[in-house]
């Protein structure tokens, strides 16, 4: 039976006034095309909600002949569909290298940053000394950066670095902060060699607990 | 002491809004992980809306690439996924008016050399199913099609679908509809 | 009277040098040689090393001005090997014109456009 599919569900009914018992009547008008069955309910609702709609208190398409037959009629397409869905397409890999192939080519730099040394000109693009100090953030547990900018500072070599940061709530967040601007602070002399004056640090979002989701294909309940 | 742990280096622990704000500061790694994470459902999307899989590396590649350059003026009004599958769809569709009709999809293609996929064991029947779905599928309408591919192929809530094309949920909605009568009836002969 | 053999000569003992200071992965090519590549993609990087380094007579006409674009290795400071670079290059710049011309000054400047983890580095 249809609503037994394991294939997903969106989280919220259909539409915003779908009717939940598929009455013919309803706030919204039929589809253009649309049936009514025999048992007097919409085809699309019938089939709305057999696959797209979280399972309703509604019982009548479970024992309604017509409502079953309009839902299997559809059996075949929906399987197809799923056949689709699970082929695993063979360029997968040579797709991604192709890609950073050209991301690379098209690296942005960002502004270029002094490093400390006020005798020569020696320099050190934003987004590399970015990415340095973004790890280092990454190192303190329970954070991960977000932002990363340097900014110059004066007439000299002076750097002022604004972060922004993903924190977990199991500590207290200025603990946090205080050990996240330390090994900032920390890796930006001993990695970089720059003469950071300061490090603005923003906690801009919250860090989940447990293994981060990728969106994947879904194969049950809400999207 | 600072307590650390060890280097996440590769970042696949970050969510996506996480990573789309690093890379659009230039940071390619970060990128490189959202490439991961999206091209198997990206290309699954362009093979269903162009019908030749050659056709959709190349319309999903393009995309990426689109992402990486917009990456400074993405706004965040939709998720990453919303938004990469906007501009895939846009890309399919360009790319759809200036050729001719799609072939069949052949869903029996050969693994690439070294390749470590492998394809799921199918029948000679079920493949036939798929081939008259994809025929079927390349008569619908434009908007139907996509509506479609993203409701059963992609499994999307109605409200992504209409972020995506940028349709309210009750054109979605209409637009499914009809291309599952089509459909059931282009697929009569295989009840 | 410098000839463009001269600054092409130039350009490879700078490159030479640059990619001889510990901590310096590479130059970092052209962006217009990086894209035209990225357009026609092959697994073999075919850049010459001189690309990432740029040799420019001085505004006054004395000498050269010549930058050096490199990505580095962790493990160093970066400070450090940048100062490398140029103390490298600078000298095998001045060493390489008073052998086969005037001796003439020559200034350097160093930009670090990316670090590679060990496990990137060409």
């Amino acid at each position: 039976m249809a609503l037994d599919d394991p294939h997903t569900r969106p989280p919220e009914p259909p539409g915003a006034e779908g009717p939940r018992n598929g009455s013919a009547a309803g706030d919204v008008p039929p589809f253009a095309g649309d049936e009514v069955l025999p048992c007097g309910r919409l085809l699309s609702r019938v089939w709305e909600q057999a696959w797209d709609a979280p399972p309703a208190a509604d019982l009548h398409p479970v024992s309604c002949l017509h409502c079953r037959e309009a839902v299997e009629g559809l059996a075949t397409v929906n399987a197809a569909a799923r056949a689709l869905r699970d082929e695993d397409p063979p360029g997968l890999h040579a797709l991604a290298d192709r890609v950073m192939d050209v991301v690379r080519a098209e690296a942005r730099f960002g502004r270029l940053l002094p490093l400390a040394d006020p005798d020569w000109d020696l320099r050190i693009a934003e987004s590399a000394a970015a990415k340095v100090l973004r790890q280092a953030a990454d190192t303190v547990p329970g954070s991960r950066a977000a932002t990363c900018r340097l900014i110059p500072e004066g007439n000299g070599t002076d750097v002022r670095v604004t972060m922004t940061l993903a924190a977990a709530l199991d500590r207290p967040l200025p603990e946090r902060v205080h050990q996240v601007r330390r090994s900032v602070l920390h890796s930006a002399g001993q990695d970089l060699g720059l003469t950071v004056t300061a490090v603005d640090i923003t906690v801009a979002d919250v860090l989940e607990p447990g293994p981060t989701p990728g969106p994947r294909l879904p194969t049950g309940g809400g999207a | 002491m600072i307590e650390r742990t060890a280097s996440p280096r590769l970042g696949c622990d970050l969510p996506d809004r996480l990573l789309v704000v690093r890379a659009a500061e230039g940071d390619e790694d970060s990128f490189a992980v959202l490439v991961q994470r999206h091209s198997r459902s990206l290309l699954t999307l362009a093979r269903c809306m162009l019908g030749n899989p050659q056709d959709a590396e190349e319309a999903v590649q393009d995309a990426f690439i689109s992402a990486w350059r917009h990456l400074p003026e993405y706004r965040h009004r939709a998720e990453f996924r919303t938004w990469m599958y906007r501009i895939t769809v846009n890309r399919c569709q360009t790319m759809r008016h200036r050729r001719p009709p799609p072939l069949p999809l052949d869903t029996v293609a050969e693994p690439a050399a070294g390749d470590a996929w492998s394809q799921p064991a199918r029948t000679a029947e079920q493949d036939a199913v798929t081939n008259a779905l994809s025929r079927a599928l390349a008569e619908l309408d434009d908007g139907q099609r996509v509506c479609w591919i993203l409701r059963e192929v992609q499994g999307l809530p109605y409200k992504e679908i209409a972020h995506v094309t940028r349709t309210g949920e009750q054109t979605v909605r209409g637009r499914l509809f009809r291309a599952r009568r089509s459909l059931q009836e282009a697929m009569g002969p295989w009840r | 009277m410098m000839t463009a053999t001269g600054t092409t000569a130039l350009l490879g003992v700078a490159a030479e040098a640059a990619l001889a200071v510990p901590g310096v992965a590479a130059l970092q090519p052209h962006l217009a040689r990086r894209l035209a590549a990225a357009a026609a993609p092959t697994r073999a990087d075919t850049t010459p090393p001189e690309a990432g380094i740029r040799a420019d007579r001085a505004p006054d006409g004395s000498g050269w001005h010549i930058e050096v674009r490199c990505v580095l290795t962790e493990g160093r400071r970066a400070l450090d090997i940048a100062r490398n670079v140029h103390d490298r290059v600078t000298d095998a710049l001045i060493t390489h014109l008073a052998t086969h011309a005037a001796a003439e000054p020559v200034t350097v400047a160093v930009t670090v456009t990316g670090i590679a983890a060990w496990h990137d580095a060409a």
